[in-house]
C-alpha cells in the first residue's frame, strides 16, 4: 500500500484576481503533489478567464507539482465551449474534464482525469472512460468506501483513484444562479455578488442549523467533508490521490496537516483537535460510510 | 438541478437518485403539527414549516424554504408544477411524438386527473392544430392539482436569466 498524494481540487469560489494570485503563491510552497486549477462552476465570473489560468498554470509548473486545469461542469453556450477548447487544446497541462463534451474533446488524444461530475458509479463506466483516455478518475463524493472498493475491483490497470478527503462537498448544480435569486437578481445581470461571499453563503433550516451553502450556480454541503482519520480504509482500497478542496482561510495549514498524518509525523485525532479551529464548519464523513452525508460517523 | 448532477437529496438521507433511489425518498419524510406549525422533515432536516392554512407540498428538498442571511424563502425553487399545455399546438410542430406525465410522488387520482385532460387536449390539438385553444376549465383544474396552485412553463421560458 503506498501513500497517497496529496492534491488541491480547483477553487470553487468567486475571489477577487489579486487573492486567486496570492493565494496559488503559497500554495506553491506547501507540500501539494498536485494541483487543479480553473474555473468550474460559473462562467460568468472573469477575474480570471481561461488564458489566465492558463499563465497561472506556467506559473506554478515550476514548483515541481503536477498541474492540473478543470473544466467547467455545465456548458450553456459557444463562448463555454470556446473557453473549454482552449483549455483541452493546451499542450501543455492533463486536463481534468468534467463534462462529456469535455471527454470528447480530449479521447484518444492525450490522457485526462475523469471528473467526478460525469457521475462514474460502475467498474464499467470506469472501463469506458479509461478506455478513451482517463489515466486517473475523480470519485463523486456520494460514493462510500464500500461500494469504491467494488469499482476498484474491475478497475483497469493504469487508472488513479482520486477522492474528495477534505473541505465542503459539491452536491448539485443547476443552469439558474441561487446567490443572485438571493438578491432577486437575473442571471444575466447578477452584479457578481458571489464575489462577496469568500467561503460561499450560508442556508439554514428554518430552525438556524446550517445546511448547505449557495456558491452562484452550485449547491455545497454546509459541513466539511474530512476524511483525515479515515486513512487506513482510503489506503486499504487502493486511493491513490486526496483532494483537498481550498476554503478561504487556513489552507496552508490544513495542507500540512494532511501531510503530517500521511507521513505519519502526527496522528490523525491530533491533526483533527487543531483542525475545528480551521474548518468553517462541524465536520461530516457520512457519504464515505455509505449513510446521509451529513452524518459524522465513528472512523 | 441538472438531472443526475444533485446529491441533495443523498446527503439528507442517503438514498442516491444517482444510482439506486429516488430523490426526497417517501421513508424518509416526517409529517408533524407543531404549535409553530405543520413541519415536515426529510430524515430530520426540517424543509418546511408551514402556517395555518397555508397548502403544504411534497418536501422535495429544492422546493423548500430555507433561511439565508435571516431571510426565509424558496431559497432555490418555488413549489410550481411544470404545465406546458399552452405550448401544446408549438410542441406538436416541432415533432414531439410522445408527451411525459408526472407520476413518481403523485398520487394515482392526480395522474388519472392530469391524464385524462392532457389527453382531451392532445387529441383535440390533433384533430386541429390551427385552431387550438387552451380550455379555462382544464387550467383550472390543472391548478387545483398543482404544488401551491401554481404551474410554471419551466425550463421553456427563463425569465430569471
Amino acid at each position: 500500500m503506498s501513500t497517497p498524494r496529496l492534491s488541491l481540487g480547483p477553487l470553487q469560489y468567486y475571489w477577487p484576481r489579486a487573492r486567486v494570485t496570492a493565494f496559488y503563491e503559497q500554495m506553491a510552497q506547501v507540500p501539494l503533489d498536485v494541483i487543479y486549477l480553473g474555473e468550474t462552476v460559473c462562467a460568468r465570473r472573469h477575474e480570471l478567464r481561461a488564458a489566465d489560468w492558463l499563465a497561472l498554470a506556467d506559473d506554478l509548473a515550476s514548483s515541481g507539482k503536477q498541474i492540473v486545469l478543470s473544466t467547467q461542469v455545465l456548458l450553456e453556450s459557444e463562448a463555454d465551449v470556446k473557453a473549454l477548447r482552449q483549455l483541452a487544446d493546451n499542450g501543455r497541462y492533463l486536463v481534468e474534464a468534467n463534462d462529456m463534451g469535455a471527454v470528447r474533446l480530449l479521447q484518444r488524444r492525450t490522457s485526462f482525469v475523469a471528473g467526478a461530475s460525469l457521475n462514474v458509479f460502475n467498474g464499467e463506466s470506469l472501463r469506458l472512460l479509461a478506455g478513451l483516455g482517463a489515466m486517473r478518475w475523480v470519485v463523486a463524493p456520494e460514493i462510500g468506501a464500500e461500494r469504491l472498493a467494488a469499482i476498484q475491483a474491475e478497475r483497469p490497470a493504469g487508472v488513479q483513484t482520486e477522492v474528495f478527503a477534505y473541505g465542503r462537498l459539491p452536491l448539485a448544480y443547476s443552469a439558474r444562479c441561487f446567490t443572485a435569486r438571493h438578491f432577486k437578481l437575473q442571471k444575466d445581470v447578477c452584479e457578481f455578488r458571489c464575489i462577496g461571499f469568500e467561503d460561499g453563503l450560508r442556508l439554514r433550516t428554518r430552525e438556524g442549523d446550517p445546511f448547505l451553502v449557495l456558491n452562484g450556480i452550485q449547491t455545497q454541503s454546509d459541513r466539511v467533508q474530512n476524511l483525515i482519520d479515515e486513512l487506513p480504509s482510503i489506503q486499504k482500497i487502493g486511493v491513490d490521490v486526496l483532494r483537498l478542496t481550498p476554503q478561504a482561510q487556513h489552507m496552508c495549514r490544513i495542507v500540512h496537516l494532511y501531510r503530517g498524518v500521511l507521513d505519519r509525523a502526527i496522528c490523525a485525532s491530533q491533526a483533527l483537535i487543531e483542525m475545528r479551529e480551521l474548518m468553517p464548519a462541524e465536520r461530516c464523513n457520512g457519504f464515505w460510510h455509505g449513510k446521509p452525508g451529513l452524518l459524522q460517523q465513528a472512523a | 438541478m441538472v438531472e443526475g448532477r444533485c446529491a441533495l437529496s443523498a446527503y439528507a438521507t442517503g438514498v442516491s437518485p444517482n444510482s439506486d433511489g429516488a430523490c426526497s425518498p417517501a421513508k424518509a419524510v416526517l409529517w408533524e403539527q407543531t404549535s409553530r406549525g405543520m413541519e415536515v422533515r426529510l430524515n430530520n432536516v426540517l424543509i418546511d414549516r408551514f402556517a395555518q392554512g397555508e397548502r403544504a407540498g411534497y418536501p422535495t428538498l429544492c422546493k423548500g424554504r430555507f433561511d439565508v442571511d435571516e431571510k426565509s424563502y424558496y431559497a432555490f425553487e418555488e413549489p410550481a408544477s411544470l404545465n406546458a399545455l399552452e405550448l401544446l399546438p408549438e410542441l406538436v410542430r416541432t415533432g414531439v411524438r410522445a408527451i411525459k406525465i408526472e407520476g413518481r410522488q403523485r398520487s394515482p387520482a392526480y395522474v388519472a386527473e392530469v391524464t385524462r385532460i392532457w389527453r382531451q387536449a392532445l387529441d383535440g390539438c390533433l384533430a386541429d392544430l390551427d385552431g387550438f385553444r387552451v380550455q379555462s376549465a382544464w387550467m383550472s383544474a390543472l391548478s387545483r392539482l398543482s404544488e401551491g396552485h401554481s404551474y410554471t412553463l419551466g425550463a421553456y421560458d427563463r425569465p430569471w436569466k
